[in-house]
């Protein structure tokens, strides 16, 4: 297996995807085609998945990257968005699948890419497809979500523009990761502190993070289960990476002495604080399912955020990771819910009894929301343990060398991702109750429709990742596990 | 060896199969729910003739230096698991009619007894805290599930409780691996605690222990979680989970920083005196049966937590004892209350009397185990407390008769609970059934761990020694 072969493979298998969901919706046979389509996703992913271990990491065509860390985000990708498309069905599914399987092309160039401007293609094509899906009930509502995200998601390109003509048009000879380092020896450090604020910001607001993040619940809300399975998961994994590869880029010039790192780290925590604090209130008070996983996903990225302030990309990719999967497997039982009872109304109340009537959906819905709160032995600990556990380390560092402030930034830091996971357990908690209450009336248990039992497969068998995964380090290397997450920046 | 690795694993092998055997024929759970304390008693057994509870220390079998699952089992945690098995069988007894899901109830049972023992057996700091976290949700679960009325709000209060002290601890544990470079906890215990910023790091240890023990003002999930709990739930909840704070102290809060430890004790002692005669005092005037049982618990587990504070070897060992002890009987006292309750359907004290002739075997038994709580000689109760009030006095000189006090508040609220139930005119239930021969055969298996560990201690705390000992002298309290 060559990177080259990997990262051809993964994007062919997207685009191939989405072309035959498109001429599979045309024949009407949109149910053969999904299924085939998430078959190519899963395989391909399976392969990328692979080579995150197996496959050093390395250039391909100049502009891309792969292996390593990369390669394991992007066949996490494939396999989480193969696992939506599986969960979803119904009207118009045909439409919001070739959208899903051209957003996950586009979510692997972008978090593949080592050119700015190849990063910015690939972002577009995410957010252009994600702005279809949000859009593609086609009632008031969904036209609401789709424009104010659109026009949001408008802004934050031009921050990732403004942001790329600083870096290009004042210093650099191209738009490559690489030159940032060029770049850094010529501008002043307040110019190279726009063109970090511009490129991070962008990111931050295309990974749901506060206070940019007001679209997210609204666009999860809106949209059908399963493509909000896809943003929350395939989508925000795909940006966290791209974004961990850009800060660790600006990360690589503070290694070579330009005075911008400090501020850097302010910058993340700053936005790392904001999120957890605005995701976790927020989401405390919130009744609507989808809006309430929303909120929390914005408190999730505030986690993924900490470990970049602590400079650790790695540790972030691996977090979000866990968060991608177990979300994506919350929201395939949603899809599982709404075909079980078309008129579920979308509050987290209207789950009441279903744990009861449907026990293996109500436990995989479990698992996923335990995991997601980062109990172990479910794989979403792991991910907080990597991420809280390096702020403490990287404050200890700081108190050792004598930068008290630094070290109480990221202690703070650590003890607001603790302090939000506790919060999270009030509303992961209030939904795992709705799901084992006591409907009062006895519901007759009805024999689920076709498509609701492939939705709660995926789900279930998602559920069971999250245990083997979560088991797997206790027995296990983690440092082995940790070197599949790794990011490289050449 | 292979059976430390296997009394972990073994439970959660077998709450799958409980699971499935569940789903398939609901009645048949049962035995599996069985299988897992026999097999870990089994297992216990065997290292017992290897010499674990003389004092030997044992590793697991599938360790390796790159894995964090690494085992070990001394004389501190080997009594903790003796317990843990013995109340795992009352747990089972207690729930072996449950006919509401019984493969999903019988399969968390199982996880709590493996996540337990991995809790006791853990030598790193990592799968103790694993472990310690993988006990939270199966409860949590147990009480929202199968308990009475007010389970949902208990359930969640628990969870939140008890999750908040776990974060802290969970801050605690990455700090130390940091600042100590490793998570052996052997190896920590060794190198005599971090070398720097022990205060930080015994308080941020110690706090997640003092939740679970529980400390008053920390205790207040306590009550309402063990009053909603399902029987089975209260007596691990009381029996085993309320004793991982103990041993977190002992084990790992105490040799990780010792200096700290020097200046905290008189704190600890403070909280467990309050402890002591607060959860006595409350316990006197509830009305509710069951949760007169669960603030004697928050007394109990006071006295633990004054002879942890004094730290001498003797003490340490009084409060294994006391634990061991408070886990027979309060797990008992839960058995009995709710065999009560589920003949009689309530647990309000003026609702019953003269239940000596009603349901004598009943009566007999309770009778037992309150005199256990009180503490009579010749019953598990005393060696524990009876040394750890003569200790305290080399340590809190005269405060040690704030003890004294809780010791007389204890005989009263067991006096007034024997009264009103067992004595007496004949209260609102004529005619109940007593005691079947199954809980009457789980009680005289208590009966005779009680008495024993009344009469010889030194079961338990011959073993102990060695390693309470170490821990007395890293703290510079040793002989």
């Amino acid at each position: 297996m060559t990177p080259t072969l990997v990262l051809t493979l993964t994007l062919v298998a997207a685009g191939a995807s989405a072309a035959l969901l498109l001429v599979a919706e045309m024949m009407g046979r949109a149910d053969a085609g999904r299924k085939l389509a998430a078959l190519l996703l899963f395989a391909a992913g399976g392969v990328a998945l692979t080579a995150g271990w197996a496959v050093a990491p390395a250039t391909v065509w100049g502009a891309f990257a792969t292996g390593g860390g990369r390669a394991t985000a992007a066949g996490l990708v494939l396999v989480l968005s193969a696992a939506s498309l599986l969960a979803g069905g119904g009207k118009r599914s045909g439409v919001v699948s070739a959208l899903m399987a051209l957003g996950a092309g586009g979510a692997i160039v972008s978090l593949s890419s080592i050119d700015l401007l190849t990063m910015l293609i690939g972002i577009e094509i995410a957010a252009v497809s994600a702005y279809g899906i949000v859009a593609s009930s086609g009632d008031g509502r969904a036209d609401e979500a789709a424009l104010k995200y659109f026009i949001q998601g408008s802004v934050a390109t031009g921050f990732f523009v403004l942001g790329l003509a600083v870096v290009v048009g004042l210093a650099a000879p191209d738009a490559k990761i690489s030159s940032l380092l060029v770049t850094a020896q010529r501008l002043p450090a307040d110019a190279l502190m726009l063109a970090a604020v511009g490129l991070v910001g962008a990111l931050a607001f295309k990974s749901g993070a506060a206070p940019m993040h007001s679209w997210a619940p609204d666009a999860y809300e809106t949209a059908p289960a399963e493509g909000a399975g896809f943003m929350a998961g395939s989508l925000k994994l795909a940006m966290v990476t791209t974004l961990a590869v850009v800060v660790s880029a600006f990360g690589t010039i503070v290694a070579s002495g330009a005075p911008l790192g400090d501020r850097l780290v302010l910058l993340m925590g700053g936005l790392a604080l904001l999120s957890v604090i605005i995701g976790s209130t927020v989401a405390l008070k919130t009744r609507s399912y989808a809006r309430l996983l929303g909120y929390a996903g914005v408190a999730q990225v505030g986690y993924a955020l900490i470990a970049l302030a602590a400079s650790n990309p790695s540790g972030a990719l691996l977090f979000i990771s866990t968060y991608a999967v177990a979300t994506t497997a919350a929201f395939a039982a949603a899809a599982a819910v709404r075909k079980l009872s078309p008129d579920w109304d979308g509050s987290v109340e209207g789950l009441a009894g279903l744990g009861r009537k449907h026990p293996v959906l109500g436990a995989a819905l479990t698992l996923a929301l335990v995991s997601l709160s980062g109990i172990p032995p479910l794989v979403g600990f792991w991910g907080k343990f990597q991420a809280f556990g390096s702020a403490i380390a990287v404050s200890a560092s700081y108190y050792a060398t004598s930068r008290p402030g630094f070290g109480w930034w990221l202690a703070v830091l650590a003890a607001a991702g603790v302090m939000g996971s506790i919060i999270s357990l009030g509303y992961y908690g209030a939904i795992v109750r709705a799901v084992y209450a006591e409907t009062g009336e006895d519901a007759p248990v009805n024999e689920p429709v076709q498509g609701a039992k492939t939705a709660i497969a995926v789900s279930a068998i998602l559920a069971f990742v999250l245990v083997i995964a979560g088991v797997l380090p206790i027995f296990g290397d983690l440092s082995q596990i940790v070197a599949g997450f790794l990011l490289n920046l050449s | 060896m292979i059976q430390l690795d296997l009394i972990v694993i073994v439970p959660f092998a077998l709450a799958i199969l409980a699971g499935l055997v569940g789903m398939i024929r609901p009645s048949a759970a049962k035995w599996v729910g069985l299988a897992v304390p026999l097999a870990q008693g089994a297992l216990l057994v065997s290292l017992a003739r290897a010499g674990v509870f003389a004092g030997r220390t044992f590793g697991g079998s599938l360790s390796s230096d790159t894995s964090i699952w690494r085992l070990t089992v001394d004389g501190l945690a080997a009594p903790l698991l003796a317990l843990t098995v013995v109340t795992g069988l009352l747990a089972i007894a207690a729930s072996w009619r449950v006919d509401n899901r019984p493969g999903a109830h019988f399969a968390l049972l199982a996880l709590l007894q493996g996540a337990v023992a991995g809790v006791f057996a853990a030598d790193s700091l990592v799968l103790f805290y694993i472990a310690w976290e993988c006990v939270l949700v199966p409860m949590f679960l147990l009480i929202a599930g199968w308990g009475s009325a007010g389970a949902r709000r208990a359930s969640m209060k628990f969870l939140i409780f008890t999750f908040a002290g776990g974060a802290v601890l969970l801050v605690g544990v990455i700090a130390t691996v940091v600042i100590a470079g490793t998570d052996s906890i052997t190896a920590i215990a060794s190198m005599g605690g971090v070398p720097v910023y022990s205060t930080l790091v015994f308080w941020l240890l110690a706090i997640g222990f003092l939740v679970k023990v529980p400390a008053v003002p920390l205790h207040t999930w306590l009550p309402d979680a063990h009053t909603e709990a399902p029987t089975a739930g209260s007596i691990v909840l009381a029996g085993v989970l309320l004793k991982m704070g103990g041993y977190g102290l002992i084990r790992i809060a105490l040799p990780f920083a010792p200096r700290a430890f020097d200046l905290a004790a008189p704190i600890l002692a403070a909280l467990g005196l309050i402890g002591i005669v607060w959860g006595a005092a409350t316990a006197l005037v509830q009305s509710d049966l069951k949760r007169l049982v669960a603030y004697s618990s928050v007394a109990h587990m006071g006295f633990v937590l004054l002879a942890i504070s004094i730290a001498t070897p003797a003490s340490l060992a009084a409060a294994v004892v006391t634990m061991v002890s408070h886990g027979l009987v309060a797990g008992l006292l839960f058995f009995l209350v709710g065999a009560l309750y589920g003949r009689a359907h309530t647990r309000e004290l003026s609702a019953f009397g003269g239940l000596g002739s009603v349901t004598p075997r009943w009566a007999i038994a309770f009778v037992f185990a309150s005199l256990a709580s009180a503490g009579l000689p010749g019953l598990s109760g005393f060696p524990g407390e009876f040394v750890t009030s003569i200790e305290a006095f080399s340590s809190v000189g005269w405060w040690t008769l704030v003890a004294g006090v809780g010791i007389v508040l204890a005989a009263a609220y067991n006096l007034r609970a024997v009264r009103s139930t067992v004595q007496g005119p004949v209260g609102g239930f004529e005619s109940l059934a007593d005691l079947d021969a199954l809980e009457t055969a789980s009680v005289a298996l208590m009966a005779v761990a009680i008495i024993a560990v009344g009469v010889a201690p030194w079961l338990l705390t011959d073993g102990a020694t060695t390693a309470v000992s170490m821990v007395a002298q890293l703290v510079g309290r040793g002989v």
